[in-house]
């Protein structure tokens, strides 16, 4: 990478931190730490939600997988806007009215502490492994450039974000995530730009976007019912509208977002702008992915996109073969480049049997190019049999590493680390607020002054810190990072979200029902997910949400109904 | 947990009430996801 990369890099990352730690200086009380001054504007909040859940994962795999399998993924957020006007609605008056730190704790006064000590459980459990995710993601990236040990790179990540959020508390958060997000929307606007000046001279954007839609990387909307179809209408729409309700409204990292602004009618235009503004950011981030497939369909392609996996073949037995495949595929790829024209030159006849016939040629063509793929991964694979060949995340930033200007490279690499820091810092000041709030000043020691508490909570932060390290360096690549979060926050989510429906709409269940129910539930949610991983049932994993909800529900009024018959009977 | 006095609900500053609000954000909603279709099917 280049100094002037490095400098740019350094200067935007070194810039924001030192201000977060500059404007957080005063921080000197608990609730200052804990909650923040309750000064912040809607337009603050509302940027700092987003900052919260676009995670480097975001600005990684997102761009892959529409380079991939298109944009049908922007269908997973269609639930966002619908989950924020309920929230805005049911949930943040109560919040307000209750003057909580954490969501948790309005479940002790509606239930009782077993109920919001359980509730609390199961987030931490649930956020402390996807913090340990997003340090793990853009560590893979740096150690793969920098040919750094991968451990290293992860302790040098997290340390930085360790260190201001255990400084300033979510005060810290809050002022960091406003430039982190200003970064970011900057950063992938100018790579859209680049993206579409570094079209070839006689292709249009038009002619771009018309190649996209016949390679079928266009399909934003799926209304098909097809339940092994991850990303549809159906389940953005309801197992997303669940998910995001569950996110929103009982994921601490999420809740003290909100609950630090001026005042509810701050904190609801806050969510209604992420609302309104999430789903077209989606688009346009896969929007990029399409863009980076579009360049390689001019530009040859790596064959494989993590170049560490390609260097491990160089001098070896497996080089020749290599060589060959590379070679199949410059030939295939000029051939490519005359159906592209022919299929382009179809369109515009709007003869719809030649568009048809010229389609066809070139995802022929396409598949072959898929092959020499495959064989690839094959050969990587025969030369080292632990090796993973799934480089979806390695796309875009393969593109912004080899193919962008000197100096944008440097940005886009702050981009995806600002990502980083920002959702990983919402996550352990989260983490460290439950812990102390919830079970340590709750549960273990009560009465000590607000200095105590104030070390304390620095501790946490830091000691959460550290086990998010631990699980990012033993965390292994899967099919796709992304994923693998939406994954983990399902299988706790729907709980956690029947517990918070039940609390709010079930007026009549107490304590003991709701919580023998969501215990029940989530061995049922973990035995149904274990039961999709070996083939035994076909279930897309947002439904886990939308069933581990109702199950809470179901359970809750039929125990609470049997221990009224029993008492009524006694 | 300090139960505090909620002061009266302050309006939106634009379109008068919370209602009204919530109406916009679903139906400017409803337009993206049509909008998002009707892209799908062009260029299909």
């Amino acid at each position: 990478m280049h100094w002037i990369d490095w400098s740019v890099m350094l200067a935007v990352l070194a810039t924001i931190v030192l201000y977060g730690i500059y404007k957080t200086r005063k921080v000197n009380t608990s609730q200052s730490y804990l909650q923040g001054d309750k000064d912040l504007p809607w337009w603050t909040i509302g940027l700092s939600i987003m900052a919260t859940q676009a995670s480097a994962i975001t600005f990684l795999s997102a761009p892959g997988q529409a380079y991939e399998s298109g944009m049908g993924f922007a269908q997973f957020y269609f639930g966002m806007p619908v989950a924020m006007v309920l929230l805005c609605i049911f949930v943040l008056p109560i919040y307000y009215k209750l003057n909580v730190y954490t969501a948790y704790e309005y479940l002790e006064g509606r239930f009782d502490l077993k109920t919001r000590t359980l509730t609390a459980i199961l987030f931490l459990i649930q956020r402390g492994m996807a913090a340990g995710l997003t340090i793990y993601a853009p560590s893979i990236i740096l150690s793969n450039i920098l040919n750094w040990d991968l451990n290293l790179t992860i302790v040098l990540i997290g340390a930085v974000v360790i260190l201001y959020t255990m400084l300033g508390g979510t005060k810290a958060v809050s002022v960091t995530q406003k430039q982190q997000m200003i970064v970011i929307l900057s950063g992938m606007f100018i790579a859209a730009m680049i993206l579409i000046f570094q079209l070839p001279n006689d292709i249009s954007f038009g002619d771009a976007v018309t190649l996209a839609g016949k390679m079928d990387k266009l399909e934003v909307v799926d209304f098909s019912v097809d339940p092994s179809n991850r990303y549809t209408f159906w389940t953005g729409m309801l197992g997303g509208v669940f998910l995001f309700l569950s996110y929103f409204g009982t994921d601490q990292s999420q809740v003290q977002r909100y609950l630090s602004g001026k005042s509810l009618a701050e904190s609801r235009l806050g969510l209604l702008m992420n609302g309104i503004v999430k789903v077209p950011m989606q688009f346009l981030i896969l929007f990029v992915g399409v863009l980076v497939f579009i360049f390689f369909q001019f530009n040859p392609a790596p064959l494989h996109f993590n170049q560490a996996n390609l260097d491990k073949l160089e001098g070896t037995a497996y080089e020749v073969q290599q060589q060959q495949i590379e070679a199949d595929y410059l030939n295939l790829f000029e051939q490519k480049q005359e159906a592209i024209q022919d299929l382009l030159a179809a369109n515009e006849t709007a003869n719809e049997s030649l568009i048809t016939q010229e389609q066809t040629r070139l995802n022929g063509l396409l598949n072959q190019e898929d092959e020499l793929r495959s064989e690839m991964d094959q050969l990587i694979l025969q030369q080292d049999s632990d090796a993973e060949v799934n480089d979806g995340d390695y796309i875009f930033i393969s593109f912004v590493m080899n193919y962008l200007p000197i100096g944008l490279v440097g940005l886009l690499l702050a981009v995806i680390f600002s990502a980083a820091m920002s959702s990983t810092s919402s996550e352990l000041s989260a983490l460290a607020t439950t812990s102390m709030v919830d079970i340590y000043r709750r549960s273990i020691r009560r009465e000590e002054d607000d200095q105590f508490y104030l070390r304390s909570s620095k501790l946490m932060t830091l000691a959460w810190g550290i086990l998010a390290l631990i699980f990012a360096s033993l965390a292994r690549l899967s099919d796709n990072l992304i994923e693998l979060v939406n994954i983990v926050g399902s299988i706790f989510y729907g709980t956690i979200l029947g517990i918070f429906v039940v609390a709010f709409f079930m007026k009549r269940i107490q304590g003991n029902a709701v919580f023998i129910a969501a215990l029940i539930t989530e061995v049922l949610v973990i035995a149904l997910f274990t039961l999709e991983r070996l083939d035994v049932i076909e279930l897309p994993y947002l439904w886990l949400n939308l069933i581990g909800c109702l199950l809470v529900m179901l359970f809750a009024y039929l125990i609470e109904s049997m221990n009224r018959r029993e008492q009524h009977v006694a | 947990m300090n139960e505090q006095q909620t002061p009266p609900e302050a309006p939106p500053p634009i379109l008068g009430s919370w209602e009204r609000l919530y109406w916009a954000v679903l139906i400017i909603h409803a337009v993206i996801i049509i909008s998002f279709y009707l892209f799908t099917q062009y260029y299909q």
